[in-house]
């Protein structure tokens, strides 16, 4: 094997490590393209359509519920999370549903209609729920994982998106500090 | 295999300079071909796959929304058919699936650094194609090195020994080839 003199091993190697150094550059500033699961809708923003048929055989739409402070509740029946949640949101929507200050709505990730129903039947729960084809409300919202909750203002707006599960005092100190920042 | 030396030509030039020529139109109508041509009809499933390849899966390590079996990811895969079958572009859907789950598309921006994943290849290729050039460029001239008129002398007196070798030699002549070998 032949040595490669010096001088033309420089003009080799230089380009190389140009490249090689810009390619490094590239991928140390470039985002991760995983795992950011992060909120999806901006906050101040109007909240992504929810139009569909609940499991008890009604019809739901949020901008029906304008004039109404909505939780928009993501769960599974099978998530842990969501179970260990879910007396806090009866306890909310017991609270503040018969005021009509406030309303929630509960999708269904990836489970069925008649699961969710016996969920409810078992654990409480007294508000719109909607299951079976719901991937793409769980996509517009950028729901990646569940329990997730938005709060959705009166005027459609989106207050705060909540990731993992929620407690009634979260979700009141949302809407109050809402409402604050608002007067 | 002999090579006929001698200095290079104003005809082999020509002869060089078209094939170089000719080299460079093909490479730049395929290159053109290769960058305008949009392939075959794409089917909507075609266009599915490509658009769920080019996109990340939000809770997976390192897998595109294609190949995962996540929740989410099924979820955007009908998503992205959804939009396909109402007639949507290419761009649109994933801009709106950029808005739901950002920093999972997979294709690089066209602009800013980012876009050097695009020029790097093409400078890559250039400076391959340069270096191509040099190398064989090279190699063509030593090929060609014409005889120096001390070589001539040489030959020349090498041929006048072996001549009075032959005058001496009653055996008879020897031939001498080009390369003046007996």
């Amino acid at each position: 094997m032949t040595a490669v003199p010096p001088r033309r091993a420089v003009w080799i190697v230089t380009p190389v490590a140009v490249v090689m150094l810009l390619l490094l550059l590239l991928f140390a500033t470039r985002d991760s393209g995983t795992g950011s699961g992060s909120a999806a809708i901006n906050k101040g923003g109007l909240a992504p359509a929810i139009i569909g048929p609940t499991i008890d055989g009604g019809e739901f739409d949020l901008d029906d519920q304008r004039g109404r402070f909505v939780v928009v509740n993501f769960f599974s029946t099978t998530c842990v999370p969501c179970i260990r949640e879910h007396p806090e949101l009866v306890s909310f929507h017991e609270a503040h549903a018969p005021t009509g200050f406030a309303e929630v709505v509960s999708v269904a990730f990836d489970d069925s209609a008649a699961n969710v129903a016996a969920f409810f039947d078992s654990n409480g729960g007294d508000w719109p729920v909607l299951a079976g084809d719901t991937g793409s409300t769980a996509v517009a919202y950028g729901v990646p994982l569940v329990p997730e909750s938005v709060i959705v203002a009166d005027n459609g707006e989106v207050i705060d998106k909540l990731i993992g599960g929620v407690t009634r005092s979260q979700i009141e100190n949302a809407i109050a500090a809402y409402q604050e920042s608002r007067a | 295999m002999t090579r006929r030396a001698g200095p290079p030509t104003r005809k082999g030039a020509a002869r060089r300079l078209s094939a170089w020529l000719g080299v460079l139109v093909i490479g730049g109508s395929v290159f053109l071909f290769g960058a305008v041509d949009e392939g075959s009809p794409r089917t909507d499933a075609d266009r599915v796959y490509s658009l769920a390849k080019n996109f990340g899966c939000p809770v997976c390590d390192g897998q595109s929304v294609a190949e995962s079996d996540t929740v989410v990811a099924r979820n955007i895969r009908q998503q992205i058919a959804r939009r396909v079958d109402e007639g949507r572009s290419d761009d649109a859907i994933i801009a709106e699936l950029e808005a739901s789950f950002p920093g999972n598309d997979y294709t690089p921006a066209a602009s800013g650094l980012s876009s050097l994943v695009w020029i790097l290849p093409v400078v890559a290729g250039a400076g391959a194609l340069a270096g191509l050039f040099v190398v064989f460029r090279r190699w063509r001239q030593e090929a060609e090195l014409g005889a120096t008129p001390a070589d001539e002398r040489l030959v020349a007196e090498f041929r006048r020994e072996s001549e009075l070798a032959d005058l001496a030699d009653p055996d008879g002549p020897v031939q001498i080839d080009e390369q003046g070998d007996a």
